[in-house]
């Protein structure tokens, strides 16, 4: 940090941005528009493995929202407020799981207050299976195997591609037996709850990605230069 | 090396090719994000619009993210919006656009500049904006304007498709068309100068992926030599996409600077102009800026810096949601590369 502080010109100390973002480190996930409150900004920032829901608007309004989605988070998704510092959230295993807060996010911040996560089973999208899982200790932690009410003729490859979902949006591992589990090896019933939805809908959620990507870019495709299809 | 120098006299410096103290770092295009536009309570559309909001959102790249220059005119629509385009204004988190699907005008007889064109809200919010940021900030930063060019306001005023099947049918009704829009980027060009712009940039869409060089050398190279001659301040052209096709021609235009696109090789594009006009740019946006981190953006700095590009900036406008810490990183790592190779 102190090669950056000499690398950083006098007047951003002076400014608010540089003094904040060295409290509350690099941002994970973006949301641009919080649509139940002003359209505010929020953020989720990450340093030394501890997490800071913030925005850069001012007052009371979008401090008690703050508030609210950081109460969100944890009852979403199991994090914890630090022992050390209560602005910030830890999930108690110690790991960042990184690649699920971006929809942790997303629900916390676009859902409304009293959104649960769909309980099990949930209804496959392209099978009339029902999904669900059971979680149990294994050699490998703690550890989640899929479930299926019904039948259909694709559920192995049905399974497979939800395996692999869970794995892309939620960097679970897979064990031998075709069981998953987190990289910390922990119980996170919540977060699998919540990744088994997403997880059945890899190419919506891939579109629905793409989609707030291009939001907000400006390209030649974006401003309507881009040669007629 | 160079005393340390005032951001303004760095730019300047640069553009003219006199020496600097180090490489400056601007934004020819827009480096707001929504996360700027809360902290100084200026979201869009209303910064386009509102020139106090306009001002207050368009210093945080000098302010807070340590730019040597401050850009306020964010989109490309102001002209055609006192023009009469329909305008779809979107929200904070997306660029307002030109409905080209309801082109305003067919014909170069068609072009008639309103009387109230300087005075219109969204012409206005950039003028009067650039008085409050030459008062403010006039001394220690390059104010860098923004006027449209004629290809660009031709794909608003007739619509892309349009324009593009003329240029093919009847280029000499092409040119009569970019003869008359031009004196539209020379009227509020001029005007930025009168507030107060040190620098305009002059964005011209004849983009790699609609138009060849050959059509570039064709329809307007000669008015960009035109207004390079007419708007007496360093003019940057700004032309996305891949240029390096028409970058020799490009060189020709007398203007200061070429604003390029990442789709070029920085090395590749240093070679072809051979110093005859600046280099600015170009980091990515989509992929460098917006998704990775600030090692990402080091790299390619340092890959601009290597090939000796005059000028850093993102390529084009950075997306709205860009985070803070990728764009901080820019200047950080134009000092970085200067020392290392001082210390060499």
């Amino acid at each position: 940090m102190g090669q950056k502080n000499q690398l950083d010109d006098p007047r951003l100390l002076k400014g608010k941005v540089l003094p904040i973002l060295e409290k509350i480190g690099k941002c994970i996930h973006l949301i641009s528009i919080d649509k139940f409150c002003e359209d505010i900004s929020v953020g989720l920032y990450e340093k030394n493995e501890m997490m800071t829901v913030w925005t850069f608007t001012k007052g009371e309004k979008a401090a008690s929202r703050i508030q609210q989605i950081k109460e969100r988070l944890i009852d979403l998704g199991e994090l914890s407020t630090s022992t050390t510092d209560k602005n910030k959230l830890v999930f108690e295993c110690g790991e960042k799981h990184t690649s699920l807060l971006k929809f942790l996010l997303r629900l916390a911040v676009e859902k409304p207050v009293e959104y649960k996560h769909p309980e099990y089973p949930v209804k496959d999208l392209r099978s009339n299976l029902m999904l669900g899982a059971i979680s149990q200790k294994g050699p490998n932690g703690w550890e989640y195997k899929l479930t299926a009410q019904g039948e259909a003729a694709n559920q192995n490859s049905r399974f497979r591609a939800i395996t692999k979902g869970l794995i892309r949006y939620g960097s679970l591992e897979q064990s031998s037996d075709g069981s998953m589990y987190f990289s910390c090896k922990t119980r996170h019933d919540k977060l699998f709850q919540m990744l088994l939805p997403i997880a059945r809908n890899v190419r919506g959620v891939e579109d629905e990605l793409e989609a707030d990507a291009m939001r907000g870019q400006m390209t030649t495709g974006t401003l309507g230069f881009s040669p007629p299809v | 090396m160079t005393k340390e120098m005032k951001p303004r006299d760095r730019v300047l410096n640069a553009l003219a090719g006199l020496p600097v103290d180090r490489t400056p770092v601007a934004n020819p295009t827009n480096i707001a994000t929504v996360e700027l536009m809360d902290l100084v309570g200026a979201p869009f559309p209303a910064a386009c619009q509102d020139p106090n909001l306009n001002a207050e959102l368009a210093a945080t790249g000098y302010t807070e993210l340590g730019f040597d220059s401050i850009s306020p005119y964010f989109s490309i629509i102001q002209e055609s919006a006192a023009l009469g385009c329909d305008i779809q204004w979107e929200q904070k988190d997306n660029w307002p656009t030109v409905r080209m699907t309801n082109p305003i005008w067919d014909t170069a007889k068609d072009v008639k500049i309103p009387n109230n064109f300087l005075e219109h809200r969204d012409t206005k919010a950039i003028t009067k904006s650039i008085e409050i940021l030459k008062k403010e900030y006039g001394k220690e930063a390059a104010i860098i304007g923004k006027t449209m060019g004629p290809w660009t306001l031709a794909y608003h005023v007739f619509g892309v498709e349009k324009f593009l099947l003329m240029s093919i049918d009847d280029p000499s009704a092409t040119m009569d068309c970019l003869n008359a829009l031009k004196e539209i980027s020379v009227l509020y060009g001029q005007a930025q100068i009168d507030s107060g712009a040190d620098v305009l940039t002059f964005p011209d869409h004849a983009t790699g992926d609609l138009v060849s060089g050959e059509y570039y050398q064709r329809f307007l190279l000669e008015i960009h030599q035109e207004m390079a001659e007419r708007l007496k301040v360093p003019i940057i052209l700004h032309i996305c996409g891949n240029t390096l096709d028409r970058l020799g021609f490009i060189a020709e235009s007398k203007m200061a600077a070429m604003h390029f696109d990442s789709k070029n090789d920085p090395q590749k594009a240093a070679e072809i102009v051979n110093g005859k006009i600046k280099l600015i740019g170009n980091i990515n946006n989509p992929e460098t800026l917006y998704s990775k981190g600030p090692q990402e953006v080091r790299e390619e700095v340092f890959r601009c810096m290597d090939a000796g590009i005059e000028m850093i900036a993102p390529e084009c406008a950075i997306p709205l949601a860009t985070k803070l810490e990728n764009l901080l990183e820019i200047p950080r790592a134009v000092k970085q590369w200067e020392l290392h190779n001082e210390q060499k």
